[in-house]
């Protein structure tokens, strides 16, 4: 019930958080020309046991794109993985597994996805047309330091004029003290655009 | 190991449920009253000796406490310092709690190390100014107003507190007044009703939905005085979309709020501690309800327009909100009124940034979803599962189905521990399967322990858990049994060897887990458990335990629950694991230690290096003296048992 909770309320905050902004995109609007290419970057930022050779990152994504509207749904009903790959088109799917976490190339995972037929016509009407951009990816971490294996969800989703340049950066670290977080760039159309997704957890009552 | 610690569970077990017949058998034989009497009479010249000395010992440390570098710690001291020696000496405590108030005052949330809720802005400052409030409102009323008058002209908060969270209470001053009446509202619902009576001055606030949740249990009268109160200040002097939230929250959604985020527009849903209520207050009282909502009527057809306000869209987005939170109880409890509220919605469209209109179906929908029927939800659960692992069972890329099996195994419920574990056996990672069941088990175990089913979590204790979480376990079992026989505190009895000595090999196993905090915390509570059984073996691990604390890199000297022991995090695991709130933490230590032997008890802790946590144990000591029965003072040793080893 609580765990069923806690995602209705993230669905919640997405579906009111991407609706609130999606009508800036409409005012934004204007002539637009895609990037020739799309490109994602997973970065690990830092971990306690970089430097230890049996830590470990792997990932799983999904990188997709659909309509606005279609996106906002989806998002208001919950989430549901198992109707996720029936909303809008997939632009890329992959996993990978990184070790020796001390060379920064390591923690470090680039996408690059050419602009072509169906995302190349969202991307140009998307003017017109409001799109949603998202990755629903898992991350594992292995921090060898602290002995802890850290699994989350990493959702972050883009409107047009936070995707205009066609690159978006997903950022993710754990802290000295083993507590974990991520962000999505900071996209520069505007600055007042929330960067993380944020779990709303109980004020405690004294 | 496993058979060892099945071993030490029913040792433990059977030491605890034995000893009040221990008792029972000591108390036998004479008349009661007699014994009493002969106690209380032997009792008493021991009694008064150890007070005095507990009452220097709580001076003393809260008048050294003002040259600590710890100042949240030092007004802890010296506030319950106050509390308890008001009756002694009241004017020293009143000087203590001033001077408390004042050091409060001063207070950063740098001295809390760490952040403030993103959501409600209670700083440290603000949680202090509430302890020093408890004890001036129980010993002397009128300081307790003076304090709060004092908190009147607290208009501008400082820069790091200037941070407002969405559900911030009004004002300080109406902050403190609820968290004075949510401290009071269980024991003196009355009292509860006057203090937040008061708070209404400043409007209303986020937290006064939870006094009202709470009076609302325990003296509905209360409950419905305070809700009255509130609308007259509703019908008179409505000035925020969120204080019609608040009540809305009340009535409709008890425990659940919306409010719009002030920087981006974000909206938010927060979950509060609301009682688990059969009915809402809506229904319980609909009249009351249509009182409400006839009054938020009025006051949304007269609310000015968004474009003659400072920030139109912001004004435009709150008042949707607040909408979309009454819409429901409008449609059930006034749906006569309903129509021309949503006419005059119209009117603020214009300013409303184009989507809104799905933002204000959706806490609709999450509404719905929450009040629908549990059992549908349970089978939706469990079908939503089911196409999960199906979807796993499918995927084609390694990592991505092992960690989709971990994600589904993950999302079983605690009661249902072989679904959870036959999923998980799927996951291709030995350490990581290994640690996903471990998860499981330890959930399930302490969920038991929620449930009082007591030999169900120890049982689970037994399995293939890593060894702080069995302790942790079996510590929190041995003290709820001994809660459950109605004694905390045994003497050693010749059938518990066995126990003792698996408690002590348990305790040296600890020791080699010190690079993390956390285990200090599970060997407080080893000692708790191991002093209600051999006082003497547990001065010699809170001996050892002292070494560690002194050499830790931060301990929480007022940290009392377990702590959140699992090497797996993951899709909010750890929030979802249930709390043991109590028996971890220096207070549940020391207590037992001091009353079997004070004199040892106070030696030890003189080693503590840093002066507050010194300060707090030995408060935690005389306390203990303070409040202990005078047949625990009968028993206490005049001389140390343990010797000290430098």
């Amino acid at each position: 019930m609580r765990a069923c909770t806690i995602r209705g309320i993230v669905a919640l905050l997405l579906t009111m958080w991407f609706a609130t902004h999606i009508g800036e995109a409409q005012s934004a609007a204007g002539s637009y020309s895609p990037p020739k290419e799309v490109t994602l970057i997973f970065e690990l930022q830092d971990l306690p046991g970089r430097d230890d050779p049996r830590s470990l990152w792997e990932l799983t994504y999904q990188w997709r794109i659909a309509d606005g509207r279609a996106f906002s749904e989806w998002v208001s009903t919950g989430m549901d993985s198992t109707k996720e790959s029936q909303v809008g088109i997939l632009i890329s799917k992959q996993s990978f597994t990184r070790r020796d976490l001390s060379k920064a190339e390591n923690r470090q995972f680039k996408i690059t996805v050419p602009v072509a037929g169906e995302l190349f016509e969202r991307l140009s009407e998307s003017t017109q047309r409001n799109q949603a951009i998202w990755v629903d990816a898992t991350v594992h971490i292995y921090d060898a330091k602290l002995n802890r294996q850290i699994i989350e969800r990493v959702n972050p989703a883009w409107r047009w004029p936070g995707f205009k340049d066609g690159s978006a950066r997903v950022v993710m670290q754990i802290t000295p003290l083993g507590s974990w977080s991520w962000t999505s760039a900071r996209p520069s159309a505007n600055k007042n655009q929330p960067t993380e997704t944020k779990t709303v957890t109980l004020p405690p009552r004294p | 190991m496993n058979a060892r610690f099945t071993g030490l569970a029913v040792s433990i077990l059977i030491a605890a449920a034995a000893a009040p017949l221990v008792a029972q058998k000591t108390d036998a034989g004479g008349g009661q009253q007699r014994a009493a009497k002969k106690i209380s009479t032997a009792a008493a010249p021991l009694a008064e000796q150890f007070g005095e000395r507990a009452r220097q010992m709580i001076s003393n440390t809260a008048d050294e406490s003002l040259k600590w570098d710890d100042r949240i710690t030092a007004v802890r001291v010296m506030s319950r310092a106050a509390d308890l020696l008001w009756v002694d000496d009241p004017e020293r405590a009143r000087r203590w709690l001033r001077r408390a108030w004042e050091v409060t005052g001063g207070v950063s949330v740098a001295d809390a190390g760490g952040g403030m809720n993103r959501l409600r802005g209670q700083s440290p400052r603000s949680t202090l100014y509430t302890t020093v409030l408890l004890v001036a409102q129980r010993h002397d009323p009128e300081l307790a107003n003076q304090f709060i008058g004092k908190l009147a002209d607290e208009k501008e908060k400082s820069a790091e507190e200037s941070r407002r969270g969405v559900f911030d209470d009004r004002t300080a001053r109406s902050e403190q007044l609820l968290n004075l009446a949510l401290a009071v509202a269980d024991e003196n619902p009355t009292l509860a009703a006057n203090i937040a009576e008061q708070s209404l001055v400043d409007g209303i606030s986020f937290q006064l939905q939870l006094v009202l949740l709470i009076l609302h249990r325990r003296d509905p009268k209360a409950a419905n005085r305070l809700f009255d109160a509130a609308l007259d200040h509703l019908s008179t002097a409505f000035a925020h979309a969120s204080e019609g939230q608040a009540i809305a929250s009340y009535l409709f959604t008890p425990g659940r709020v919306t409010g719009t985020g002030q920087g981006n527009g974000t909206s938010l849903a927060v979950v509060a501690d609301g009682a688990a209520l059969k009915m809402t207050p809506a229904q319980a009282d609909p009249a009351r309800a249509r009182q409400f909502l006839k009054i938020m009527h009025r006051v949304l057809l007269n609310l000015p327009a968004p474009s003659s306000t400072p920030n139109p869209t912001i004004y435009a987005q709150e008042i949707a909100t607040l909408v979309g939170s009454l819409r429901g109880g409008f449609s059930l409890y006034a749906p006569d009124l309903l129509p021309s509220v949503e006419h005059r919605m119209a009117d603020f469209i214009p300013d409303l940034r184009p989507a809104t209109g799905a933002s204000s179906s959706s806490p609709r929908a999450e509404n719905m979803r929450i009040n629908s029927n549990s059992n549908d939800e349970q089978e939706i659960n469990k079908l939503y599962l089911e196409a999960l692992e199906e979807a796993a069972d499918k995927e084609t890329d390694l990592i991505a189905r092992k960690l989709a099996y971990v994600r589904v195994a993950l999302m079983t419920k605690p009661e249902d521990l072989a679904r959870g574990q036959r999923i998980a056996t799927k996951i291709d990672d030995a350490e990581l399967r290994k640690q996903v069941i471990s998860f499981l088990i330890y959930r399930t175990a302490l969920h038991a322990l929620e449930k009082d089913q007591i030999e169900k979590a120890v049982e689970l204790a037994s399995a293939a858990l890593p060894l702080p979480q069995a302790i942790v376990l079996i510590t929190a079992a041995q003290r709820l049994t001994g809660e459950r026989s109605g004694k905390n505190v045994s003497k050693s009895t010749g059938s518990d060897l066995h126990a003792l000595e698996l408690l002590s090999e348990a305790e040296r196993l600890l020791k080699r887990e010190d690079k993390f905090n956390d285990t200090l915390r599970v060997r407080l509570g080893l000692v708790a458990a191991l002093a209600a059984i051999d006082a003497t073996r547990a001065l010699a691990a809170w001996t050892d335990l002292i070494d560690a604390i002194n050499q830790a890199s931060s301990f929480d000297p007022v940290e009392t629950s377990a702590p959140r022991l699992t090497n797996l995090q993951g899709f909010s695991t750890q929030l979802l694991l249930p709390r043991i709130p109590h028996g971890y933490g220096l207070k549940d230590a020391v207590t037992p230690l001091a009353r079997a032997d004070f004199e040892s008890s106070v030696s030890i802790a003189s080693k503590l290096t840093v002066p507050s946590v010194r300060g707090l144990c030995m408060m935690e000591i005389a306390q203990s003296i303070l409040e202990a029965k005078p047949e625990a003072i009968r028993r206490l040793k005049t001389e140390p048992i343990v010797k000290s080893r430098n």
